[in-house]
């Protein structure tokens, strides 16, 4: 074994890049960085076009909402439209009583933290679990769970996607261990293109001095696959529903 | 894989006369291309060639400068806390992977789709090594199931019938046959989801890797991407070096691209950015992040000037889907893990061209390939670049060509210089052939050798008397009718 591991050695990445640079037919180290524009912008350029596409965003916000709405029919979500944060209860309530489900997980975004979904949704007899400060055990309670129930970080109208960032409060399996996957959207989060939350995102790795998340997820429908005589089933590892509750009170401001 | 692509003409004989085989390409072949016309119509053909446009623009330039963005790419990557392989040979990236295994004492692998992990064989590695590699993509565990290779590079099992699938598990995981695609599709999530619970590291492909921020980008519908990359302590993502674009603003363009390309999907179910182990404070997530950047032949590719725009490929199968001769043979008739158009260029180059000699032939040139791709690699192109120097040899093939074609070559050569040795020729060839001609044809031509060229063509006949013959005739003709005109005016 000892000798195995003496006898194989990785290229470095020297010795590879300089490799890649003589097939190239390049000599030595580049003085410059090719240029491409989207490398290009500098943090207060980013800022300029972020600040610009807010204001897009901001100027179009029932658009935005009817165009989400309508891509994530096609897509495949199960989409609502609800006016009060307490709908949320009503719905998610309905949707355990119509699957006969007693167990949901959820995350913390801010969207559900505000509501009291544990004590109001026991009531029901619907054991309701922030997936948290769990450790190991977490992924078990997720995958025994009917129902997995998260807010978002942004929407994208134009795929019908729902972006999600895990970090402190937000696992990364409850919107994909569970069955039924439940995702509550504001309005506020909805942005136009997948240029925009590219926008957003290179701005956020300026501004942390070059880092990203390490992870970010984009869900835009329940989990598919058509691997069997090219023939569509929707639910494979993933959820087989999705529901998209888009929320746009203005009673909150 | 073991490249079986020296057998091309065997294998396509086989699967043309494989009834299975036939019905499930006659089945699938269209849907492939109508879901991608319809996901066209939906954006417009004049966006689409747009995005194809620009893509075809953003590969381009990656490649011409791949240095600085591999470079950039693993420096950003090792910032985020993640850690670097580089692997020029199969052996290099199975060393590498193994030996990460044994010494974080890995007992069980689950794996979302990697076509360079098929590349390099590396589940028989890992199961030489004492370790379990699960397929957790249905249709790449089927055939795991099945001890295939991947029939087609998006739908690896889609020769596979559901009565197939459904003996298949029934005969190797003992469940009842079901039959129904839904139920089977069931019976590989209960079988999976233990497996994605419990193991000790999750390996993936990469569908692109931005330089900028370091980000690895997964596309899948099943949801096993996110589940191989977000429960194992470890996440080993393997991507072949030419995956590389520089910036996330990029992905825009190729996230438009390879779903309907590929599947006529607006968008996958799932796309997974990966940028580095978990945090500290994250709830969940692997706390080591690997990345295997793999050369394995590509570099000759990339340094070949008329073959370097093949490492533009996004690999979406699209030209699969519309290539006649696919659509005809299927893709275990190419013998290696990249068949149709695009694997007609890269499986020669990456296995040694001699080993695959025929494929490039695989090809009618009708270009349809070349319409069809989203990023406009010009594959005829290529493929006509690698017959040249299959025919003539050049310092990186040698000439490959049967003996009778060169003599036959060579006395068409010396013939047709010379009108003498043409009208002797034309004579004694309307002479011979009076046996085998028929109504001004020649059908059935049984003559060894020339059968490489009668067994699927009939020929015209050649005219017992040239053309040059009879147009002197008909131009004495002419000039008597003209003189005979002009006499009664006169």
């Amino acid at each position: 074994m000892a000798d195995e591991r003496r006898s194989f050695r990785e290229p470095s990445l020297e010795e590879f890049i300089s490799a890649v640079r003589g097939h190239l037919g390049i000599a030595g180290p580049r003085r410059q960085p090719p240029e491409h524009a989207p490398l290009q912008q500098s943090l207060a350029a980013q800022q300029q076009k972020v600040t610009a596409i807010q204001e897009r965003l901001a100027a179009k916000r029932g658009e935005l909402v009817e165009r989400l709405e309508a891509k994530a029919r096609l897509q495949g979500w199960q989409v609502s439209r609800l006016y009060t944060e307490t709908d949320i209860y009503y719905y998610v309530a309905e949707l355990t009583a119509a699957l006969d489900a007693t167990a949901v997980v959820r995350t913390d975004h801010p969207v559900l933290r505000r509501l009291n979904l544990e004590e109001v949704l026991a009531q029901e007899g619907i054991a309701v679990t922030l997936l948290a400060d769990g450790g190991e055990a977490m992924r078990y309670n997720a995958n025994m769970s009917d129902i997995g129930l998260t807010g978002v970080d942004y929407a994208i109208a134009e795929t019908a996607t729902c972006v999600l960032l895990p970090r402190r409060g937000v696992s990364r399996t409850v919107h994909v261990l569970p069955p039924v996957y439940v995702a509550v959207v504001e309005a506020q989060q909805i942005v136009e293109t997948l240029e925009d939350i590219f926008a957003l995102r290179r701005l956020e790795f300026l501004e942390n001095g070059g880092r990203l998340d390490p992870y970010m997820t984009f869900v835009s429908g329940p989990s598919r696959t058509a691997d069997i005589e090219q023939t569509i089933v929707i639910g494979a590892h993933g959820p087989r529903e999705a529901h998209m509750l888009i929320l746009n009170d203005t009673t909150h401001g | 894989m073991e490249a079986r692509t020296a057998q091309f003409k065997e294998r396509s004989r086989q699967a043309l006369s494989d009834v299975q085989i036939q019905v499930a390409l006659n089945r699938v072949m269209h849907h492939f291309d109508e879901a991608r016309q319809a996901a066209i119509q939906e954006i417009t053909p004049e966006v689409w060639e747009g995005l194809r446009e620009r893509g075809r623009l953003i590969k381009q330039h990656t490649i011409a400068n791949l240095d600085y963005y591999l470079e950039l790419l693993a420096k950003q990557v090792t910032a985020n806390g993640g850690v670097v392989h580089f692997a020029s040979t199969v052996e290099d990236v199975r060393n590498i992977v193994v030996q990460l295994a044994r010494e974080r004492n890995v007992k069980t692998v689950v794996k979302s789709k990697s076509m360079v992990s098929e590349e390099v064989g590396l589940n028989h590695a890992l199961e030489a090594a004492g370790i379990e590699p699960v397929e957790t993509d249905l249709g790449e565990y089927i055939i795991q199931l099945a001890d295939e290779t991947p029939f087609h590079i998006v739908a690896p099992a889609m020769h596979k019938s559901k009565e197939q699938v459904s003996d298949l598990f029934h005969d190797k995981l003992g469940e009842p046959r079901r039959y129904v695609i839904a139920e089977l599709a069931q019976t590989a999530r209960r079988r999976l989801r233990p497996k994605f619970l419990e193991a000790d590291m999750g390996i993936s492909g990469a569908n692109f890797a931005v330089a900028e921020t370091g980000t690895v980008v997964i596309v899948t519908n099943e949801g096993n991407g996110q589940l191989c990359t977000s429960l194992p302590p470890i996440h080993v993502a393997i991507m072949g070096m030419e995956k590389v674009v520089p910036a996330l603003e990029d992905m825009a363009v190729f996230l438009r691209l390879l779903p309907r390309a590929a599947t006529g999907q607006r968008i996958t179910t799932y796309t997974t950015f990966v940028s580095g182990p978990r945090r500290a404070d994250d709830e969940d997530g692997p706390e080591e992040f690997h990345l295997v950047i793999v050369d394995n032949g590509r570099s000759r590719l990339l340094r070949d000037a008329a073959l370097r725009e093949a490492l533009n490929c996004i690999r979406c199968g699209a030209c699969l889907n519309i290539c006649p001769i696919y659509r005809k043979v299927g893709g275990h008739a190419y013998g290696w893990v990249y068949p149709g158009p695009i694997g007609a260029i890269v499986s020669p180059v990456l296995v040694g061209v001699p080993h695959a000699k025929d494929l490039p032939f695989a090809s009618t040139l009708c270009g349809a390939c070349r319409e069809v791709c989203p990023v406009k690699i010009n594959i005829p192109h290529m493929l006509l670049e690698l017959r040249g120097r299959l025919m003539e040899g050049d310092r990186h093939t040698e000439r490959n060509v049967s003996p009778w074609e060169k003599l036959l070559a060579q006395l068409w050569y010396i013939g047709v210089r010379d009108s003498r040795i043409m009208t002797v020729g034309q004579r004694l060839g309307a002479l011979l052939q009076a046996p085998l001609s028929r109504n001004g044809r020649l059908r059935n031509v049984n003559i060894p050798v020339l059968t490489n060229w009668t067994r699927r063509r009939d020929f015209p006949a050649l005219a017992s008397r040239p053309f040059r013959e009879r147009w002197k005739e008909l131009q004495r003709a002419r000039h008597q009718t003209q003189k005979m005109g002009e006499g009664h005016r006169g």
